[in-house]
């Protein structure tokens, strides 16, 4: 199954997300930083990203920028901004720096598995892994 | 030059109109007076004429009486001289008496005077004695030629007369042997002897000429007449022909007149002027009289022709001479005025000019110095006081300005502050709204998905399904943590609309497709309630003009209200064309609303009685917010209600502009999750810069400065996570204040450089070091010279980012 990265720094609701995906077969990796959630992307090149917009270490427009530089450009895996803000401005800003796209808290669970079970297919992780595998040497999850 | 402009120039200089203003004053007394004196000048100069003419015809009438008298004493001295008087007391007793010795004398007397002849008569009439004198040589006449005129008037009429007087005869011509005809006038007197008896009568007969030429006017362009004023008849007259004295005498005066004869004759007889007669008006015609004393039958008048042009050429002259002095005064007096005008003008036109410079901001010019003494000098006194007040009230002026602007700029300043302090807490409060809204959701989101997870997916539970005995708890947990939520959702839409945050992004509405939506989301609501949901949209109705997002919210809102109120009956969402705009209803059938809670219905956390909403729930704060909707979009919230009948809601939407077709997109069910669209592909391509800095406003200023052009900055004061932050985020450039609080910057420049995964990222290091070798050993890109200088600031950044290998 898919690897997904969660960086997340509320626990209970990381918690409660690891519970959802669990239940429905994903590898999950769980960080409450940013900095960590940026240096496991690069390391572990996950193939999907759940990444909440308001971690106290770094503001959301850093964190995805640092995500998208880190991970380049077309083999990049999709990142999903997750957040509890509803001000426009953080979808706008989520949409400008190239997140696949925008959950905002709190969201029906159903529906949340719909979203993650569309951007973190198989097939699309096959392909990222059938050319990139061997040259950055990624663990599969 | 132009006449215009000339105009022009007189009106505009005060000189002029000052010389002007002399000239006229000066120049109607003078017309008055030249005229007056015009006048007098002529009747004096016509009075002067007559009177001289008057006075000449007095003078030769004298003359010539005097001429005619010294005749008549010549003949009574002829009469009485003793040689006479013997010859006469012999010619009575013997008529053959001698007479040599009256010869002798007479011839004597006749030879030294210029009389024409000498006769002595007797009584009978014949002549004793005649000498006759011609060319200066006295003839005797002899006894032969002597004759005897007894009816001659001059024998007559001097033994008529008494005894002394003298008889003179009329005007008459003598004329011997074809010579040219001589006027002459004859005397007589009669010879008295000793013993008193007439005896005889001697006569003497005088050349006229020269008597009448006695009585020629001197003047030239004067005619002189002689008239007898018996007949008429002209006994001297310019023409010979006319003339009696000339050998003519056929024309007399009366002849000449032919109108006005009757005044004529009575100047006549009368004497004096006659200035232009009917006859002739140009001439102004002298009459005198000549009347020798006790001579009756000599009536002679003097009649002299005088032109009135000569009298009116002199009144012409006097006149020109007048207005040639008059205009050479006013000449005159012009000159004067110009040179005294200019002497008032010149002052003032300097006042002027300086006056004008001051109008034009040149406080500073020079006073004229008016040396006159007099209200002009006191004017430029009061001028150069008043420049001075000016100057000093100008620079009081300025510097009250100057006063004032601060003070304005100060209240400025202090309104500035006021409203940066009010935005501030505006600003605060909807930080903190949202952030609230942010940390409330954050544990409802544990809630909600627990609950909905345990409710209905069991795969998260091993497979086991919620018994149903906990159901029920877990459902209602559930519904009040959506119910919290939407509490959240409105209190946050409630503050941005109070604070105008909320805007809206209006565009073409299908309000059916809307219909729609909200029908199938109220079905939900439902429950099990036996309610019947009705959709009413006739085909004919428009596109309306609004917020999808927020039209959508309001009737959703009157839904769910009108669900939560009705137990049984139906609800029926209704729009209706009015003439400008379309209505939405949504009219239901169920408790109603009592009649005096109408009023206070869509007031805050209103609800129809303090039971509903123990009851039946719900925030109070939809309907607030579905009528502050409707007012933004142009219409109003309205309700009609009969209590255990029914309530009705409506709101009206404006028609969609008719040049805007553009179709409404469908509008997505709201959702907390959702796709975005493809990510602006350069995104990699932007410049992440990690900014040290621990000054605070230095640091805003830096980053303000780099994110206007684009870049993400990500800033920190703490020198302690720097190296965490560079290896977490692994920036494009770090800009490093080396002069931080606990860390020292250098070494931490070094660490970066040490650590592999941060040793390629360019380092701009600021610092007040001069140093800049220092920094480069150390491996830093650059060296920024504190204080920083934006734009220098800047010019290095961009030039570390376009050329990164620099930096290795």
């Amino acid at each position: 199954m898919s690897y997904i990265l969660l960086i997340e720094d509320n626990q209970a609701n990381a918690d409660m997300v690891i519970r959802i995906l669990s239940a429905e077969g994903y590898e999950i990796k769980h960080t409450l930083r940013g900095l960590e959630g940026a240096k496991l992307a690069r390391q572990e090149r996950p193939d999907l990203i759940l990444l909440d917009f308001d971690l106290p270490d770094i503001d959301g427009r850093t964190m995805i920028l640092t995500l998208k530089k880190q991970l380049g450009d077309k083999a990049a895996p999709p990142i999903v901004a997750v957040t509890a803000r509803t001000a426009d401005i953080e979808k706008v800003v989520a949409e400008r720096f190239g997140c696949s796209a925008f959950v905002s808290k709190p969201f029906i669970p159903e529906e949340f598995v719909a979203l993650v079970k569309r951007m973190a297919t198989p097939t699309a992780k096959e392909s990222r892994v059938s050319t990139q595998n061997g040259i950055d040497g990624i663990p599969e999850g | 030059m132009k006449p215009l402009s000339l105009f022009a120039r007189f009106q505009a200089s005060l000189q002029a109109k000052l010389i002007f203003a002399f000239a006229l004053v000066l120049l109607i007394p003078t017309a008055v007076i030249v005229v007056y004196m015009t006048n007098i000048i002529s009747n004096t100069v016509i009075e002067q004429a007559r009177s001289d003419k008057f006075r000449m015809a007095e003078a030769n009438a004298a003359k010539l009486e005097a001429l005619l008298l010294s005749a008549e004493r010549n003949t009574l001295f002829l009469s009485r001289a003793p040689a006479t008087r013997r010859y006469v007391d012999d010619l009575g007793q013997n008529p053959q008496t001698s007479t040599d010795g009256v010869y002798a004398f007479l011839e004597s007397f006749l030879k030294n005077s210029d009389y024409r002849a000498l006769r002595i008569l007797t009584l009978e009439g014949r002549e004793v004695v005649r000498l006759d004198k011609r060319d200066d040589l006295v003839i005797i006449a002899p006894a032969s030629e002597l004759q005897t005129t007894p009816t001659l008037p001059y024998f007559v009429q001097a033994l008529r007369l008494p005894i002394g007087q003298v008889y003179i005869s009329n005007l008459t011509n003598e004329s011997i042997d074809g010579q040219t005809p001589t006027p002459i006038i004859d005397y007589s007197t009669a010879l008295v002897n000793s013993s008193g008896v007439k005896v005889g009568v001697i006569a003497l007969r005088v050349n006229a000429g020269p008597i009448l030429s006695a009585a020629i006017s001197s003047d030239p362009s004067e005619t002189t007449f002689i008239v007898n004023a018996q007949d008429g008849t002209y006994l001297l007259h310019p023409d010979q022909n006319q003339s009696l004295s000339r050998g003519g005498g056929t024309r007399t005066l009366y002849q000449d007149l032919i109108i006005d004869s009757g005044a004529i004759l009575s100047q006549l007889r009368d004497e004096g002027i006659l200035f232009g007669s009917t006859e002739r008006p140009e001439l102004m015609q002298t009459f005198k009289h000549v009347h020798p004393p006790y001579q009756d039958n000599l009536q002679w008048v003097l009649l002299y022709q005088y032109p009135i042009r000569k009298v009116f050429e002199a009144v012409t002259n006097a006149r020109l001479v007048v207005i040639i002095l008059t205009l050479g005064a006013l000449l005159l007096a012009v000159l004067v005025a110009v040179i005294f005008t200019r002497t008032i003008t010149h002052p003032v036109q300097m006042l002027a000019h300086t006056a004008t410079e001051i109008s034009r901001g040149n406080l500073t010019a020079a006073i004229p110095v008016v040396k006159t003494h007099d209200e002009i000098n006191d004017l430029a006194i009061a001028f150069s006081t008043m420049s001075r007040e000016l100057q000093t009230l100008y620079t009081d002026l300025e510097n009250r300005v100057t006063e004032r602007t601060k003070e304005l700029a100060a209240a400025n300043q202090s309104l500035e502050e006021a409203r940066r302090k009010t935005e501030e807490v505006s600003k605060a409060k909807s930080i903190f709204l949202s952030n609230m809204s942010h940390e409330l959701r954050t544990p409802l989101n544990v809630v909600i998905g627990y609950t909905s997870s345990m409710l209905t997916m069991p795969q998260m539970y091993n497979g086991i399904t919620l018994p149903d005995i906990y159901r029920q708890d877990i459902q209602l947990i559930k519904d009040n943590g959506n119910y919290l939520l939407g509490l959240i959702t409105d209190i946050l839409d409630l503050s941005k609309i109070e604070a105008g945050k909320l805007e809206l992004r209006p565009t073409v509405v299908d309000l059916a497709e809307i219909f729609r939506g909200v029908v199938s989301t109220s079905l939900g609501l439902l429950k099990d309630k036996p309610i019947q949901i009705i959709s009413e949209i006739p085909n004919n109705i428009p596109r309306v003009w609004g917020d999808p997002l927020r039209v959508r919210q309001i009737v959703l809102n009157l839904m769910s209200n009108a669900v939560k109120f009705t137990d049984t009956g139906s609800i029926t969402l209704r729009a209706e064309l009015e003439t400008q705009c379309v209505r939405v209803s949504v009219t239901d059938t169920g408790i109603g609303i009592p009649e005096k809670s109408l009023a206070t219905i869509f007031d805050r956390f209103q609800q129809a009685s303090a039971d509903t909403d123990k009851q039946y729930g719900g925030t109070g704060l939809g309907l607030d917010i579905s009528k502050r909707l409707s007012i933004m979009h142009g219409g109003d919230l309205s309700v009609h209600s009969e209590e255990g009948r029914g309530s009705s809601f409506s709101f009206t939407l404006p028609f969609a502009p008719s040049t805007v077709t553009e179709p409404t997109r469908n509008l997505p069910e709201p959702s907390s999750v959702e796709t975005l669209s493809s990510a602006d592909l350069s995104v990699e391509a932007i410049p992440l810069i990690l900014l040290v800095e621990d000054e605070v406003s230095t640091r805003e200023m830096m980053r303000r400065i780099l994110e206007s052009k684009g870049y993400v900055v990500t800033d920190t004061h703490d020198g302690a996570k720097v190296m965490d932050l560079a290896e977490g985020i692994l920036p494009t450039l770090i800009v490093l204040d080396v002069h931080l609080p606990n860390v020292n910057g250098w070494d931490l420049l070094k660490s970066l450089k040490a650590n592999p995964e941060t040793a390629s990222i360019p380092v701009a290091v600021c610092t007040v070091e001069t140093d800049k070798d220092a920094s480069m050993r150390l491996g830093a890109t650059t060296h920024i010279q504190k204080p920083i200088v934006l734009d220098t600031f800047l010019a290095e950044i961009q030039n570390i980012l376009a050329f990164p290998e620099k930096s290795v």
